[in-house]
């Protein structure tokens, strides 16, 4: 166990209750938008491109096309919370000062994979709900719409950064260990 | 088995020094000097043995030997 200042402690305490946070926050509040977009227009605009941002427009959807809309953001949607889920175990490694240990490194390595996996799942995700809200139109008034965002790069790089820094963390490790068996 | 044979004990036995006192003396604890006796370690330092051949008055080769059975 590393020794760690009590307002690192702390800080890792309460990053740890966010990612918590985040889990049912990234499954319902999506639920919410296309439940009630009126009352949710603050959350519209962070509905993927692909999608109306008008809530007339998503008022409009059919349930069955909100259902598919919902249900195709649902993969990774379970894939990032079970990211912040490892995440938040990393962070409660560290306020408990096991930091260069197996455990917490392969947390952050899970979390790094379900970044990556996420942000390429994502505009798949975005392209299939975007069939589902405009299925009901007629025909000449459907399209496919496919968006890979700056968010999305910006995502690919922090899993790529993340998955390496962890690999350069269990390397550290191995070396700390080897140390150790020398006198 | 072959490999290398840790002949501190002995060398400690015949300059009747105890182990805490040597650990004491070099720096390290009982614990690590223990388990370097008993050869249950990866390696040994060139400034731990070089610290224990000063206490001791030896060579490396007092306390090292390589057993080929």
């Amino acid at each position: 166990m590393t020794p760690m200042p009590r307002p690192l402690r702390n800080t890792c305490r309460v990053l740890a209750a966010l990612c918590l946070v985040a889990i049912p926050a990234n499954l319902f509040l999506p639920a919410l938008v296309w439940l009630f977009p009126e009352l949710s227009v603050a959350l519209i605009d962070s509905l993927p491109p692909e999608l109306p941002s008008d809530p007339a427009v998503l008022n409009a959807v059919p349930l069955a096309g909100k259902l598919g809309a919902y249900a195709a953001f649902a993969l990774p949607a379970a894939i990032l919370c079970f990211g912040f889920w490892r995440l938040a175990a990393m962070f409660q490694s560290f306020a408990r000062g096991d930091v260069f240990s197996d455990a917490p490194i392969s947390n952050l390595r899970a979390f790094a994979l379900t970044l990556l996996l996420h942000s390429l799942l994502q505009p798949i995700a975005g392209a299939v709900a975007s069939v589902f809200s405009i299925f009901h139109l007629g025909v000449g008034n459907r399209a496919l719409t496919i968006s890979v965002g700056s968010s999305d790069i910006l995502a690919l790089g922090l899993g790529a950064l993340f998955l390496v820094l962890s690999w350069v963390l269990l390397e550290a490790v191995r070396i700390a260990q080897e140390n150790r068996e020398f006198v | 088995m072959s490999g290398i044979v840790v002949r501190l004990d002995v060398v400690l036995a015949h300059r009747k020094m105890k182990s805490r006192e040597l650990a004491a003396r070099i720096g390290i604890s009982e614990q690590n000097l223990s388990l370097l006796k008993s050869g249950k370690v990866k390696g040994v330092r060139f400034e731990t043995l070089a610290a224990i051949c000063r206490e001791l008055e030896c060579q490396p080769g007092d306390l090292l030997t390589y057993d080929t059975d």
